[in-house]
């Protein structure tokens, strides 16, 4: 569990292990209303999605982000189903509902969400940290090996109002390896860079997360993230799901634009 | 340096430290509580708890007294199982400084606990962490300074508590006077150079309160 740089499976190549289907797809069958002050959003997310990486795509307000909230355990949906990896995380008819904490879901949130009190390796810890005493050293070595592969070493005791975005995203990455989870989320990992940054931080973030052998789901509305991440494409419009595209097949006949435009128009338009 | 002198002195100084620390325990868990949960009727509620924020303390002493006094409903029982009465007691005066400081504790905490961004908070959850870990480890530090800034108030508030205590506590030099009081029946007893002394103290003394927790409060992080 706690290996760095588990080299077996490379996240573009095909699955290596011979598995039934299940165990391979995320499926989520969702229906939740969110109230703010003065709107009301309802959300009707029903997927079953196969790959390793799939990406959650769609224009903002389409209800993505929710949906990976409600991967995550964040966001309780008043009815349905979630099911990652053949594990029920959520049943409404059957009372189901593990929460956030016993998922063994890593998240990194849009902006990060850094502790701010804390430096570098103690937020890359804190999912690590017994509740009394320091690290034990199997997991002290485990952050020193993280901090040195995304590059934060000589940063570990900086706090996160010290450092620069691609730094800080590269720290909340590392915090959400750090725990050994079995799927990783992302949430727009890259709107919060400019656009000279994102380019790089794209890069480095893929080359990082290579090195992990880890089912990843990512929301985004760019592109370019589809296009460099995407296995299996969910696309989103009007809080619901408007097809599940087997985005890296269908690449090798049609250009990023053919799958893409007829997602971009139906989401525009109204029911 | 004689009695009269030291010991409003010191019987303030007891009587506030532990007022705030009984409103800290509570302010903040129910500020977190408040913070945490939805349940019908909680503003109301706030409301209620707050009242002794803007009650005359002499309403509040009458309402302690009812509550706690020989006849009264705590009262009463403290005395037929434990044999224990508040009334007249420095023990009251505690209740009563500690009735009177609760609001400003509880009232910034829940302010400073709803400033948490829920992100941080989420983002323990899914590194495992039990909620009442979320508390300490996110939750607290973040809203520390807040809390902080209430105590301090509280404190404050608790060593000038003149009302409700004199209600409860009575004003017994020796016993339960404390240095408001004090200051009180030194005036009027017409004793100015112990008013004066006194004033002179408690000055001293809420200052050097207020410039070390001023300095405990400059923060080490910045957001």
């Amino acid at each position: 569990m706690f290996m760095i740089g588990r080299t077996s499976g490379s996240p573009s190549g095909a699955p290596m292990h011979a598995q039934t289907p299940s165990a391979r797809t995320i499926s989520c069958d969702i229906d939740t209303r969110v109230t703010a002050p003065g709107a009301e959003f309802r959300l009707r997310a029903r997927f079953e999605a196969p790959g390793r990486r799939i990406a959650l795509f769609g224009p903002s307000g389409s209800g993505k982000s929710l949906t990976l909230l409600a991967l995550a355990g964040l966001l309780k949906p008043h009815a349905g189903r979630i099911a990652v990896r053949d594990k029920v995380f959520f049943d409404a008819a059957a009372g189901v509902n593990v929460p956030a904490r016993k998922r063994n879901v890593g998240m990194l949130f849009q902006d990060y969400a850094l502790f701010p009190h804390l430096t570098v390796r103690d937020n890359v810890s804190f999912g690590l940290k017994p509740v009394f005493g320091p690290l034990r050293p199997a997991h002290r070595e485990r952050v020193d090996e993280l901090l040195e592969l995304c590059g934060l070493a000589a940063l570990a005791g900086q706090r996160p109002a010290q450092i620069s975005g691609g730094q800080r995203q590269r720290t909340a990455l590392a915090r959400a390896l750090a725990t050994g989870p079995d799927l990783l989320l992302l949430d727009e990992p890259f709107t919060a860079l400019d656009q000279p940054l994102r380019e790089k931080m794209r890069a480095e973030l893929f080359a990082i997360l290579e090195r992990f052998d880890l089912p990843m789901v990512m929301v985004s509305h760019d592109l370019d993230d589809v296009e460099h991440f995407a296995q299996t494409l969910v696309a989103f419009g009007q809080g619901r799901v408007l097809d599940v595209v087997a985005y890296e097949d269908r690449r090798r006949t049609e250009t990023a634009r053919q799958i893409l435009d007829p997602l971009f128009q139906a989401a525009q338009s109204p029911d | 340096m004689d009695t009269t002198f030291l010991f409003p002195v010191q019987l303030s100084l007891r009587v506030a430290t532990l007022a705030t620390l009984s409103s800290l325990t509570f302010g903040v868990l129910a500020g977190w509580v408040f913070h945490r949960y939805r349940f019908p009727g909680k503003e109301l509620l706030d409301s209620i708890l707050s009242l002794p924020m803007v009650l005359p303390p002499t309403v509040l002493g009458y309402y302690l007294i009812v509550l706690l006094g020989r006849k009264g409903f705590v009262g009463h029982w403290l005395e037929e199982t434990f044999g224990v009465t508040l009334i007249f007691t420095w023990q009251g005066a505690v209740i009563a400084a500690a009735v009177v400081s609760f609001p400003l504790i509880f009232k910034s905490a829940r302010a400073a606990l709803d400033a948490v961004e829920r992100k941080y908070e989420d983002a323990a959850r899914t590194m495992g962490y039990p909620e009442w870990r979320v508390f300490l480890r996110v939750c607290l530090p973040l809203a520390g300074r807040g809390i902080l800034a209430g105590t301090m108030l509280a404190f404050a508030r608790a060593m000038g508590e003149f009302g409700a205590t004199l209600m409860i506590a009575g004003n017994l030099p020796g016993r339960t006077q404390t240095l408001s009081l004090a200051v009180y029946s030194a005036t009027q007893a017409g004793q100015d150079d112990l008013a004066a002394q006194l004033v002179l103290l408690i000055s001293v003394l809420c200052t050097l309160v207020l410039w070390v927790s001023g300095r405990l409060l400059t923060p080490r992080w910045q957001a």
